[in-house]
């Protein structure tokens, strides 16, 4: 492995035991900063950066957004 | 240390008895080895009941607790609705599972082509570039780069269509750009200058971004009550399959099966 830099275009001729050990490596450092990370990066919610938590009305939605049959 | 990628085993685990996970999104470019600056996983799961218990199974038996997300059921994901899990694995690392079965921009047959392997084996199911920078074509601009990257790994009759450098479609379009649609191939086989491709790929890309954006608020607006009565019922620290039963009661009640889709009182799509 030359080098671990994030425009490392050699990541394309490591071996899948190359690139495992390098993400690792990454990956151990990463979580240093798991508390300031978006809580969503992929999926249907990554439009939320805080949650709406039942102490507030977030954009006056306070009853079901939906209602189902099993209510009816 | 671990040797290997955490989220690379998650998806051989996960295909163990069947293929019903395919890598895709961060995950997916790293396998490409086009970046390793990706922290969760997230897969395109074949949508069946029986696909959605054995990975509710598989991430049990990694003490995983539900993220605020949909419940892991066909009658959401239908919709394009995403589920999301966090466990801590031995070495106290977070892993974040993240999972859709209608990832954005691709059609149904193109997703149900994921899960025939008739005489495909694969060393790991991951999404093909193709189909991963069009999912990747998101409201988020640090999306675009990396699908420039991306890009570059097509052959250049297809990098044209996809690529976000405007040095690229300027070295491609005479070659490979005759039948392109897009408007900064068609700027460059015009005659236009650099600076006219660059405008029209700003543009291109702001209208991908928007796109995605407001596809993205009609689940955000969807899921207000939801999210709340999530967090009101701390589903978050349940064990995963008591969570799960407890979800799908909530979502009965208060998540839409697709808010792209009007629906009637009785959950039909109009």
């Amino acid at each position: 492995m030359e080098l671990l830099s994030e425009d490392d275009l050699n990541l394309k001729d490591m071996t899948r035991e190359e690139l495992d050990r390098a993400w690792n490596l990454w990956f151990d450092l990463a979580q240093t900063t798991n508390d300031f990370d978006p809580l969503y990066t992929h999926g249907v919610f990554v439009l939320w950066d805080r949650l709406p938590d039942g102490s507030e009305d977030i954009d006056g939605s306070t009853g079901p957004a939906f209602s189902s049959a099993q209510e009816g | 240390m671990a040797i290997r990628n955490v989220y690379f085993d998650l998806t051989e685990e996960l295909n163990t008895e069947g293929e019903i996970a395919v890598l895709a999104s961060g995950q997916a470019v790293v396998f490409h080895r086009v970046s390793m600056m990706s922290k969760d996983g997230a897969w395109i799961l074949r949508e069946t009941p029986e696909a959605c218990r054995r990975a509710l199974s598989i991430l049990e038996r990694h003490g995983a607790r539900y993220r605020p997300g949909a419940p892991l059921d066909v009658r959401w994901l239908t919709g394009g609705w995403s589920s999301h899990f966090e466990f801590t694995d031995a070495e106290r690392r977070r892993i974040r599972c993240d999972f859709v079965t209608r990832p954005p921009r691709m059609e149904a047959e193109e997703i149900l082509r994921l899960f025939d392997t008739t005489g495909t084996a694969k060393p790991l199911p991951v999404l093909d570039i193709e189909p991963l920078i069009r999912i990747k074509q998101t409201q988020r601009a640090k999306d675009y780069p990396v699908i420039g990257e991306l890009a570059r790994l097509l052959p250049p009759e297809r990098e044209i269509e996809f690529t976000t450098d405007p040095d690229r479609i300027l070295a491609l379009a005479s070659a490979y750009g005759e039948h392109s649609r897009r408007a900064p191939v068609r700027a460059a086989l015009g005659g236009g200058s650099r600076e006219a491709v660059v405008v029209a790929l700003a543009r291109e890309l702001d209208r991908l971004q928007q796109q995605d954006r407001a596809r993205l608020e009609k689940y955000r607006a969807a899921s207000v009550g939801y999210l709340r009565e999530f967090q009101v019922a701390n589903i978050a620290d349940l064990p995963l399959l008591e969570a799960h039963e407890r979800l799908c009661k909530l979502a009965e009640r208060w998540l839409p099966h697709n808010p792209l889709v009007q629906e009637d009182r009785d959950g039909a799509a109009q």
